[in-house]
């Protein structure tokens, strides 16, 4: 019934703003494509999975999940924008490329390529409003995503690092000349936005209790869709996005097949980019100038 | 030859052909990463003239490989217009719009794949493979060539002294997804079989990684790349994932430390002229 | 007659700041015509504008009766405008010989010839024009040598050469001799005589009013973007508002104590 696709629509956007947002903070901040959000999203719902199986209760599992992914975001940020930064843009780009194919296959050859199920915590938890079924876990992580951005719009408005983001954002040399110590904003950056799509995997697989080596491929390109909907460089676009893709995928799962989403998803994708490249909120200079 | 090597060299001599398609694309500036979409356009256009027009083998071949060149310049109208990181992306939306169509086209087998009718084997491949090489370096060393270069570095610039930048670029594409057409093809009636599933962004993403780490500055480098993606497994027997794990890693590597690529002009120069010493 | 180049009532703005204003230059053919000012006069933004890299918000410039404005970029060069850059823009990976051929693209042919090898057919006629005039220039022994590794003041004068391979009426060099040292000042100085005498018109940006005086008849100064002197070299250096442009005060005398 359509209202109930709507909710579960919601509920997986929700999870597609986190990784949207964490594409945007990189493409809008500093105009990377970085393309081992989706390993990191894939470490964090896997390796969740990983630490659940061995025994370590479901907190700890996720800790740690986050915290390797964390340490994970910083080793690309060491290798990738720290020593090409103000290079051509494309060679970062490839470098997150390697990364993805490292992670991925790093997490291959230890567990193979079985998708794992994951024993929820929370049960078949859900609410139920007149016809309407909403998982509370998934709403859990809906509410969480959207209060996690809040939070990053309030620090990226209030606070130091905040600040040094956005002076970086504007322009890297300048933020050097204002005194804003790149060197320690940029890895902070990647750690924030690491962790947003980490969370994401983790969510996602609590919510959806299945998680597989791949499924950072999966969400590669809708994240890239909803950050490209909603406007790159654009957080709430991307939260706009988010929430639309995640609405497309399950609408068009209900009305095609399963098999169709994703030419679905991706039709749209190159339909945004060649007719309105700058989204539903993007800025038409962005981008323009600086590729 | 045994037979395994045989193998081997057969699917060297298809990834070199792959390389090549990427590497025009890529000298020009372009991040193309639907280089599997026109490899699978080829490689079913190909298999569909064979199995049900009754086409010779090597007509089939390159009617396919001109259909993905086809395909591209239509494409390329649409997606060329964008820049860097938005021409990566649709180009990669690109490829799996074509991969799900395809996967879901009964008509040529759907998920489970295609039966081709026809074989190609590994003489024929190579001597393709050679004569790719050749138009690379033709392509090269030709006035295209030079100009593609050209707008890698500094696109406005060229403008300004009358290059046709977006049509240069076009050319680059389409002549790439003409070269991805073939080696799809070949692919196909090697194996006698063709699968969506096979043609995946990780394809196009392997290809790219592979000419990039060769180096784009100079036409061995593609070459070098093709090479060590193809004949690293040989180092690790029977474990697929280990075989990415180091490609990737040398990947990260060579753009941490050496971003042209392994293979640059310049150290072609040093090395084709020895005492030789520019001013 | 006919002024070469006519610009008239030329003005830009970026964001609120605006860099050119009401500017108007005519330039007559064979003419050497030079624009100085300080920093941050708008120099460089004007020769964008004639190069067709920005849009005017206002004003017209019309080369040799046709209007530019509406001509594409990529299309000038072929009514006979080149240039040179401020920060050397060469393609540091190509030779030098490449690079200078590149400046004749819009004369080496079409689409097919594309497919030909630089010295085969046409190039190979604009092969030998591109060593006639790096010798000229006296670069020729570095032909072969990748622009990436050559010294400044050498790359410097490539970029000249790869103008010139336009066959440039109008040729705008934006300062030719930034870095470089006396003796290749006085090089370059010769150089643009015999481009000049060969009939080609010159508008330079530049500083060093040394060079200006040598080669230009004359000088038109712009301060934040307006035009605030013309005339000779000679008076220019002489005129209080072009003093006070580049010192911010008025001159004084000085007296020695």
């Amino acid at each position: 019934m359509l209202e109930q696709q709507i909710v579960n629509g919601l509920m997986l956007g929700g999870i597609y703003v986190l990784v949207a947002v964490s594409f945007t903070l990189f493409f809008g901040c500093l105009n990377f494509l970085n393309f081992s959000v989706p390993a990191l999203f894939m470490l964090g719902g896997f390796l969740t999975w990983a630490l659940v199986s061995e025994g370590v209760p479901w907190p700890l599992a996720v800790l740690g999940a986050l915290a390797v992914a964390g340490a994970a975001s910083l080793v690309v940020e060491r290798l990738t924008w720290r020593i090409q930064r103000g290079g051509p843009p494309l060679v970062p780009l490839v470098s997150s490329l390697g990364f993805l194919i490292l992670f991925e296959n790093l997490v291959l050859v230890r567990w193979g390529s079985d998708a794992r199920a994951l024993p929820s915590p929370f049960g078949d938890a859900n609410w139920r409003i007149g016809e309407l079924v909403i998982g509370l876990p998934q709403l859990a992580g809906l509410l969480l995503s959207i209060t996690l951005v809040l939070g990053l719009q309030v620090m990226l408005r209030r606070s130091k690092l905040g600040r040094g983001i956005r002076a970086v954002a504007e322009s890297a040399e300048t933020a050097t000349m204002l005194g804003v110590e790149v060197n320690r904003v940029v890895p902070r950056l990647f750690l924030l936005a690491g962790l947003f799509c980490a969370l994401a995997g983790v969510l996602f697989a609590l919510s959806y209790q299945l998680v597989s080596p791949y499924m950072g491929d999966q969400v590669a390109l809708k994240g890239l869709s909803a950050m490209v909907l909603g406007g790159m460089g654009n957080v709430w676009g991307a939260v706009i996005g988010g929430l639309v893709i995640g609405l497309v995928e399950v609408l068009a799962i209900g009305i095609l097949s399963a098999d169709h989403v994703n030419i679905v998803v991706y039709g749209i994708l190159l339909l945004i980019l060649v007719v309105r490249p700058t989204g539903l909120f993007g800025d038409p200079e962005l981008g323009k100038q600086k590729l | 030859m045994s037979g395994y090597t045989a193998a081997i060299l057969t699917i060297l001599a298809i990834n070199l052909i792959a390389a090549y398609a990427a590497w025009l694309p890529l000298a020009a500036g372009q991040v193309n990463l639907g280089t599997a979409g026109f490899m699978a356009t080829g490689a079913y256009a190909s298999a569909v003239l064979s199995n049900e027009f009754d086409w010779p083998l090597w007509g089939a071949i390159g009617a396919g490989a001109l259909a993905a060149g086809l395909l591209a310049v239509v494409i390329g109208a649409a997606v060329l217009r964008t820049r860097g990181l938005y021409l990566a992306l649709a180009t990669l939306a690109f490829n799996e719009v074509v991969r799900g169509v395809l996967i879901n086209l009964e008509v040529v087998g759907g998920a489970a794949g295609y039966p081709v009718i026809g074989y190609v084997g590994l003489l024929p491949i190579a001597l393709c493979a050679g004569g790719v090489f050749l138009l690379a370096l033709w392509l090269s060393a030709s006035r295209l060539g030079m100009t593609l270069h050209a707008i890698e570095q500094d696109e406005t610039m060229s403008g300004l002294f009358g290059v046709h930048v977006p049509l240069t670029q076009l050319a680059a594409f389409a002549i790439g997804a003409v070269l991805a057409g073939l080696a799809g093809g070949l692919y196909g009636h090697h194996f006698s079989f063709v699968e969506g599933q096979h043609f995946s962004v990780l394809l196009s993403v392997t290809i790219v990684l592979s000419v990039v780490l060769g180096g784009t500055q100079t036409v061995w480098g593609p070459a070098i790349g093709a090479a060590f993606f193809t004949l690293l497994p040989e180092l690790f027997r029977g474990a697929e994932g280990w075989r990415y794990v180091l490609f990737a890693a040398a990947v990260i590597l060579v753009m941490a430390v050496r971003p042209q690529g392994v293979v640059t002009r310049g150290m072609l120069r040093r090395a084709m002229f020895p005492r030789r010493r520019a001013a | 007659m006919t002024p070469l180049l006519e610009i008239d009532g030329l003005s830009k703005s970026f964001g609120g700041l605006s860099v050119v204003r009401n500017l108007s230059l005519r330039v007559e053919a064979g003419e050497r015509v030079a624009l100085i000012g300080p920093n941050g006069a708008g120099k460089t933004t004007v020769f964008n504008l004639i190069s067709g890299y920005y849009r005017p918000d206002a004003g017209r410039i019309v080369l040799d009766g046709l209007d530019l404005v509406p001509v594409a970029p990529r299309s000038r060069v072929r009514v006979g405008l080149a240039r040179s850059f401020q920060n050397i823009r060469l393609i540091a990976h190509l030779t030098v010989e490449e690079n200078v051929l590149l400046g004749a693209h819009s004369r080496a042919g079409g689409p097919l010839g594309m497919l030909l090898p630089p010295w085969l057919g046409r190039g190979r006629v604009l092969r030998e024009e591109a060593r006639a005039l790096l010798a000229e220039a006296g670069v020729l022994a570095h032909a072969r040598a990748l622009a990436g590794g050559l010294a400044y003041g050498l790359r410097k004068r490539v970029e000249v050469v790869r103008a010139l391979m336009a066959r440039p009426r109008l040729l705008l060099l934006d300062e030719p001799c930034a870095g470089l040292n006396g003796a290749e000042r006085a090089a370059l100085l010769d150089e643009l005589h015999r481009v000049a005498a060969q009939g080609v018109t010159l508008l330079l940006v530049e500083h060093d009013m040394h060079f200006v005086g040598g080669l230009c008849q004359r000088a038109a100064v712009l301060n934040f973007g307006e035009m605030i002197a013309q005339g000779t070299p000679a008076s220019i250096a002489r005129d209080p508002a072009v003093i006070e442009a580049y010192l911010g005060h008025a001159p004084e005398r000085h007296a020695y104590a």
